[in-house]
Formats: structure tokens, sequence, C-alpha cells
């Protein structure tokens, strides 16, 4: 019961956080550069619950921004379940309610998913410039990402308090 | 706690196992391409009404913010405007007698009413791409309005791009200023052949490449760039833009240089798709 209310909730976010990226940022003539939205989402859920929830909300997020963009089905699903993984590895070691870890992580792993994109959909193709796609697209997405990381991470942090804070009462009903 | 223990599966299997999905499902995507299509399309034909109101909300959101620009700003831009408009009522005079000059030439070339002959029809933007890596689009028209692959799209009477995916109310269009869009084009004054191909890297300063110009071609600065009559899947004539800076390689072979396109693309909203398909003779064959 509890854990499908979870699974209901975290749904809920990751597509309201789709439709906020493909829907409106996407599509506003005021702003060019599209926070990755569904990036943050991963990082926050793998951070604050560890690896298999990482995974999980990682594999969802990816399998949205491939339908939507119609890429090739797994091609960011790959990169969106290791980051969610690889959140959920420093869960045990960095997590704390201090916003300033989460920040960081955001940024690094907006860079990683900036480079792994650079790297399988433009080096291949012979496109080396690497510092013109590092200064001009990876670094706006990555400070608008990380702008939003603050408010983004906030909402999802104060939703899981809730919903561990509901678990443990529910729990303690029935013991 | 029961359910941590439930679930203890150690979470690097479940990478692994994952990471394999994700390469099978990658396979099938390049070994059968469509193989997938039906469920993409079918979460997408769900997912674009929703697209189509929040686009709406979003440019509603724009025009109100724009509204509330200072209105110093707008007469000083009327003020300005109006010494523009001096200045350009003179040019007019130049400008109509060159427009009866063209229309004589077009009717030389038998070019007059190139694109009222193909059937169009007009469809609005309703998602942009998401990430900042491609340059394509998704219109709110499908096969249930007669749209298919390889379709051109037109806008401001330049060519904006080509059909790649159809589903039943939505179609991705990829531009031409995409980093992987390669056009085959021709000067509209000599029918001399050139590739225009985006890059992204260009797009900043709203160019686009033109290359695989033999050297002693007459491809020159300020030519009309159209698609090419050889093209097998843009339809001939259509206006692309105005090439600049062309040079000749270091190889000494070829020349290449520079596009300046017709559309504005950074403010399109809505485009429209010519409804005839290239004809090759490749289709009769298979």
């Amino acid at each position: 019961m509890k854990r499908l209310k979870r699974i209901f909730v975290t749904a809920f976010i990751i597509f309201a956080g789709f439709l906020l990226q493909f829907g409106l940022f996407a599509n506003s003539p005021l702003i060019d550069t599209v926070p990755n939205i569904l990036l943050i989402i991963t990082v926050a859920f793998g951070f604050m619950n560890g690896k298999t929830q990482g995974m999980a909300v990682g594999f969802a997020c990816g399998l949205l921004m491939d339908i939507a963009s119609m890429d090739a089905v797994g091609f960011h699903m790959v990169i969106f379940i290791l980051i969610g993984y690889v959140n959920g590895v420093l869960h045990h070691w960095l997590y704390s309610d201090y916003i300033l870890f989460p920040l960081l992580v955001t940024t690094l792993c907006s860079f990683l998913y900036g480079g792994y994109l650079y790297v399988f959909r433009f080096l291949i193709r012979n496109r080396l410039d690497f510092v013109y796609y590092l200064l001009h697209i990876i670094l706006p997405e990555v400070i608008y990402t990380a702008v939003l990381t603050g408010v983004v991470y906030q909402i999802i942090s104060s939703v899981n308090y809730r919903l561990e804070e509901a678990e443990r009462r529910s729990a303690a009903k029935f013991v | 706690m029961k359910d941590k223990k439930k679930f203890s599966l150690p979470a690097r299997y479940i990478l692994f196992f994952l990471m394999l999905f994700c390469a099978v499902l990658l396979a099938v995507s390049y070994f059968r391409p469509g193989f997938l299509s039906p469920v993409t399309n079918a979460v997408n034909t769900i997912l674009a009404p929703m697209q189509k109101g929040l686009n709406q909300l979003g440019s509603r959101f724009a025009d109100t913010a724009f509204d509330y620009q200072s209105l110093e700003e707008a007469r000083a831009e009327n003020q300005q405007l109006k010494e523009e408009l001096a200045a350009l009522k003179e040019d007019i005079g130049n400008y109509q007698q060159g427009q009866r000059e063209l229309e004589e030439l077009r009717e030389l070339f038998e070019l007059k009413g190139q694109y009222s002959d193909y059937e169009t029809t007009g469809a609005r933007i309703i998602q942009k791409d998401a990430g900042n890596w491609y340059h394509s689009f998704v219109i709110d028209k499908g096969t249930e309005d007669g749209i298919e692959t390889d379709m051109n799209v037109i806008a401001d009477g330049g060519l904006v791009g080509i059909v790649t995916d159809v589903g039943k109310n939505y179609a991705k269009v990829r531009t031409i200023i995409d980093d992987d869009s390669n056009v085959s084009a021709m000067s509209l004054n000599s029918g001399d052949t050139c590739i225009v191909s985006g890059d992204l890297q260009l797009y900043a300063d709203g160019k686009l490449r033109i290359s695989y110009i033999d050297k002693n071609d007459n491809i020159w600065d300020d030519d009309k760039i159209v698609t090419s009559n050889i093209s097998d899947k843009y339809l001939p004539n259509i206006l692309i833009g105005y090439a600049a800076d062309i040079q000749v390689d270091s190889n000494n072979v070829t020349k290449s240089g520079y596009l300046i396109p017709e559309v504005d693309f950074g403010h399109l909203q809505t485009v429209l798709v010519i409804k005839t398909l290239k004809v090759t003779g490749e289709e009769n064959q298979s």
C-alpha cells in the first residue's frame, strides 16, 4: 500500500518534470537553453533514496527522453540509469540535508550527460572541436540545470520527507 | 523493513541487467529500425495534445512578458522606425524595378508559381527539441492529415526541413540546420550542384555550410541556392538561401563556403508541409 503510494507520487513527479521540460521550457521563446529537469529528478532520487530507486527513476526518465525525442530507444536510458546508480552510491557517502552536495552532484552529472551526448552524437561523426561544444552547449545547459536544481531538489526532498513520515507512521501502527 | 528484505538482489546486478536490456533495445533500434516505433508512436500520440496545450500556455506567458516591456523602449523604437521608414521608402522604388525584372526572369525560367503547383498543408509547431543538441521539431499534423515520411517542409518561401517520423496526430521534422542534415542543392543561376549541410557550430552565426562544389563551377557569393533536381528526397527548386564566402579549398579541387538561410529558424511558429513526394526511379523499381 505505502509502496504503491510512493510509486504513484514518483511517477507523478517524473511526468510533471517531463511536461515542464518538453512542453514548457523547450517551446518557450524566452529561453533558448533547456534545463534538464529529468536529470535533476534522477539525481535527486538516486541521491536521496539509494541505488535501486535511482536506477528505477533513471530508467523511466531515460525512456521518456528516448520516446519524446524519437531517438533510438535505449540511448538516453543508458546514461540516465548510470547516473541514477552513481548517485545511489554517493548517497552512502555524502547524503545530508545540506543543499550544496546535491547541487554539486547534479552539476557533475550534467557535465557527464553533455560529454556522453558529445561523444556518441558528435565525436563519432568527426566533430572534433570539443571546446566549442563545451562552452556553447554543455556549459549553458549545466548552468540552467544547476539553477533549477535549487528549486526542484527542494520540492522532491520535501515530498520524499513526507512520504517517509507517512511510511514510518503506518509501520508504527502495524507494529 | 520487510520490503527491504524482499528486494535483496544487489543493486549492481540490477544495473548489469538494465544495461544489458538497454544494449538489446539499442541493437533492435539499430538493426531493425522501426521495430519499436508502434510503441513510441502510441506514447507520443497520447502526449501530443498535452504538449500542444502547454505550448500555447508557454507562448501566452511569453506574450504577456513582452507586453510589459517598457513603453519607453517602444517609443524610442517608434522614432527609430520612422527614420528607417523614410529611408526605406526611397529604396522601394529601386526594389519595384528589381521586382519587375525578377518576374520577367522567372517567367523566362518557367519558375513562376513553382510552390503553388504543390499541394500544401499548414501545421503548427508543438514541440521543439528539449535538448540543446538537435534542431528538429514536432508539428501537430500526422497520418490523419495525410502527412508521410520524407515530405518537404517550407516556411516563408524557403526550405525548412523534411519529415522524418510520423504518428497519428504528430510528425517530426528535421530542419536543414540540424547537424545531421545534408541537402543536395544547386545554384539557380548555373545549375551547378553542391551539398548544403547543417552545422551546430555555424548555426550560432546563422549560417549553414556549402561544400562539394567543383572548383570550376559557377557558384559565387550571393547566388540563390535551391534544392537540386537530382536530390532523392527534396523536391527541386525550393529556395534554401544565399551563398556567401565561397572559397577554394586547400585541396585545390573543390570550393566551399557558407549559406545564409532564407528562413528565420529562431522564430518559426507555423510551417507548410508539401504533400507531394519526390518521385525517383528507384521507387518504381522496388
